[in-house]
């Protein structure tokens, strides 16, 4: 990612919502994005997806420049985007449908993977949004795509669920080592799931900061009890912390 | 739960729409006993028109022309209203070129359009059916374009991001999520085709608006009354003929969890 720029216009006055970003991100590597809300975390997250376009500078991916939306990136939004007029199977199969290249059994794998074996043939408003956000997360990997993007994708759910979802998560990353860019305002569950936390200033949005997460893997939640853990946690909301008060002052 | 107590629901849902047809009658009973509505008849000398009209054939192929001058606009007014729609709301520049224009023509009463379909188009036959297609066509186009509008983007960006081209996100996002719309705008596009086929059967040498025109110009009121309620009746039951057909086809709207 090279001097990323994002300026939003609206009605004449520049908001920059993301200002030369430099980032590089290993494939395999497990990075969450971590800031204060209006960050610009979406906006990154977007231009990544290539949802959006930077109004200056280039994301690369393989070396290649990202031109809009593709299958090697898929995405998984903060309340799941399932296509409500489709079962759960069709959804999940509908990546590899539009590529012409159903595999059976695929889906019931998946769905079996993810612990929601037997909601195949449901609608995505039957299910609890614990389950729809499985089901969000196995119609991405019938897709299999080298780099996961995710936009707070736990946020609603409650604390328990949650738990499950983040272990879940890293059960699936552990197995096959995608790329994965990982939106939170959670710092713990930012620390948990990461190689590498990043966390971002507010206004115009630039990285602050870099924390590398030495913890071992394959993690449960048991580290977060850790004296390392809390040593990354204080790191990391020191840094928060002092951003928010400087977005505070800003704007008195 | 058992056969006996469906039946019972069943029951009391007809008890509601029963009893809105028996007020209008009684109302309309009461209104013409007090004499507030000059000639009017009242529902005995109507009943007594239709026990006589009922079984007259000139009714029924009254009745006949009038379905032929609505349906076959009709479906010709979906077939075009429903892809026109989805390629106004879809993209901004089609929106620009074709949009006003359906604008200004969409306010111009039926009864507007009759001396131009008569210089215009060879047979009445052909006049009366498009402007009963002008009255379904616009509500179709209109929900239609309202529909693709009111798509949540991130539908869109979801299916793109599993490596969908943009024909295939017309075809498993744009057309499905406005599906509920685009039938909201046949069920009313039926109703308002009814509506046009009045005024436009007056031109006409057979169908229920002419019967209409002719029992007025006869002076024969129960007539004129017995055959509005005829065409208020069968263009309810068309449109729920519609919305019955859409609610098979949209079932996934119905489900909640």
């Amino acid at each position: 990612m090279q001097s990323l720029t994002k300026i939003y216009d609206p009605e004449g006055e520049h908001v920059t919502a993301i200002d030369e970003i430099e980032l590089g991100i290993e494939a395999g590597e497990f990075v969450s994005l971590v800031g204060p809300s209006g960050c610009g975390k979406s906006t990154l997250l977007n231009c990544i997806a290539g949802f959006i376009e930077p109004t200056h500078g280039q994301i690369y991916v393989d070396g290649n420049p990202i031109d809009g939306p593709g299958a090697d990136r898929g995405v998984v939004f903060q309340e799941n985007r399932l296509l409500p007029w489709k079962t759960v199977r069709q959804n999940i199969n509908l990546g590899p449908q539009m590529r012409g290249e159903i595999e059976d059994g695929r889906a019931e794998e998946l769905l079996s993977k993810m612990g929601i074996e037997g909601t195949g043939d449901q609608y995505p408003t039957e299910l609890s949004g614990g389950m729809q956000q499985r089901a969000e997360i196995a119609r991405l990997l019938a897709n299999d795509p080298e780099i996961m993007l995710m936009d707070e994708p736990f946020s609603a759910l409650d604390a328990l669920t949650k738990e499950i979802m983040q272990e879940l998560l890293l059960d699936i990353w552990e197995e096959d080592n995608r790329t994965v860019v990982f939106i939170t305002h959670d710092v713990e569950e930012a620390i948990f799931l990461a190689d590498r936390v990043l966390i971002m200033t507010a206004g115009p949005g630039r990285i602050k900061e870099a924390i590398d997460v030495d913890l071992e893997r394959p993690r449960d939640l048991d580290v977060t009890t850790t004296p390392r853990f809390n040593e990354l946690k204080e790191q990391a909301l020191s840094a928060i912390v002092e951003e928010a008060r400087a977005a505070m002052e800003s704007e008195q | 739960m058992s056969v006996g107590q469906v039946r019972d629901i069943d029951i009391v849902k007809l008890i509601k729409p029963v009893a809105s047809i028996t007020g209008l009658v009684v109302v309309w009973y009461a209104l013409v006993e007090a004499g507030l509505v000059g000639e009017l008849p009242g529902p005995v000398p109507v009943v007594v028109a239709a026990i006589e009209l009922v079984p007259n054939p000139e009714v029924h192929a009254s009745i006949i022309a009038s379905f032929r001058h609505i349906y076959v606009p009709y479906v010709l007014a979906a077939v075009l209203g429903v892809p026109l729609g989805i390629a106004i709301g879809w993209n901004q520049t089609f929106n620009d070129l074709v949009f006003p224009s359906l604008e200004v023509l969409r306010p111009v009463p039926p009864i507007a359009w009759l001396p131009i379909v008569i210089l215009v188009l060879p047979t009445t036959v052909q006049g009366i059916m498009f402007i009963t297609f002008l009255g379904a066509f616009f509500p179709i186009i209109l929900n239609t374009v309202a529909g693709v509008r009111s798509i949540d983007e991130d539908y869109i960006r979801a299916v793109q991001c599993l490596g969908g081209s943009r024909s295939q996100v017309i075809r498993e996002v744009v057309v499905p999520a406005a599906l509920p719309s685009i039938h909201t705008g046949l069920i009313v596009g039926m109703g308002l085709a009814w509506i046009n086929l009045v005024a436009a059967e007056m031109i006409a040498s057979e169908g229920l608006g002419r019967f209409v025109w002719v029992s007025y110009t006869s002076s024969s009121f129960p007539n004129i009354l017995f055959s509005v309620l005829v065409i208020g009746a069968l263009g309810y039951a068309s449109s729920e003929v519609v919305r019955w057909l859409g609610n098979q086809k949209l079932q996934w709207t119905n489900r909640s969890g």
